[in-house]
């Protein structure tokens, strides 16, 4: 029993010490959450061009080549009926 | 048993290999990626680029010009096809905005996909116009679906030219 105690015991330090391991981590991420601050716009930043990306080169969002070439030609066939085609 | 027919032809479609008779037909992808174009291009700042509303519809439209019945294609020409592939993404309209568009765009990728082309002295804008919205609200109009069917397998038959 006593054995076990100890184990235990000797397993809850282990825990502690992760415990404030990991406030100390925490901590120095709180304290580096306003160098963070700064780190997820890039982020955003990133999506916002990986939608442009999309948005801007529509042949390259295309998986069939085919198809791509095919929507340059039918908008160039057709540019007021693609405008004036509405939902 | 449909289920599985289903899902067997969805991956069979999303290969995009070409099919019986040599007629390669457009896969689920290449609409979304049309939808996405579409809407990039046209659809302003109230698009929604490759949101499906309707998987069933998007799928039915897909596999429609590749129906059989009683072990004959339903669809056997390809203007046939290409009128039923048009009728059913019209009629189902499984994006979210910009469904005629795309019927215009995929009318085109299909062509092309099959060494085709469309003649605009036949299918002009106007006519194009006219039908997709004739095709697309033809139960509000209360047109019979088999004569706007028709119509457009008629335009088409015209239209479709070799390359």
């Amino acid at each position: 029993m006593k054995h076990g105690n100890k184990k235990g015991k000797a397993k809850a330090p282990s825990g502690k010490k992760t415990k404030p391991a990991a406030k100390v981590k925490a901590s120095q991420g709180g304290s580096s959450t306003k160098k963070v601050s700064s780190q997820p716009a890039p982020v955003r930043t990133s999506g916002k061009n990986d939608s442009v990306k999309g948005r801007g080169n529509d042949g390259g969002s295309f998986n069939n080549p085919i198809v791509a070439n095919a929507f340059k030609r039918a908008v160039k066939k057709y540019p007021s009926a693609f405008k004036r085609l509405t939902d | 048993m449909l289920s599985s027919a289903l899902s067997r032809n969805t991956q069979a479609l999303s290969s995009g290999s070409p099919t019986d008779g040599g007629v390669r037909y457009l896969t689920v992808q290449d609409l979304v990626d049309l939808h996405r174009a579409v809407s990039a291009e046209f659809g302003g700042t109230q698009a929604h680029p490759g949101v499906v509303e309707s998987q069933f519809g998007l799928i039915n439209a897909v596999q429609r010009p590749q129906v059989t019945t009683l072990g004959r294609e339903a669809y056997p020409s390809f203007p046939d096809k290409v009128a039923a592939f048009l009728f059913a993404l019209l009629t189902h309209s499984p994006f979210r905005g910009g469904n005629r568009r795309v019927a215009l765009a995929s009318l085109f990728a299909f062509c092309e996909l099959n060494n085709r082309t469309i003649d605009t002295r036949v299918f002009d804008e106007k006519t194009a116009e006219s039908l997709f919205k004739r095709a697309a609200s033809h139960q509000q109009l209360g047109l019979a679906p088999e004569n706007v069917f028709r119509e457009i397998r008629e335009i088409l038959g015209r239209a479709i030219v070799n390359q």
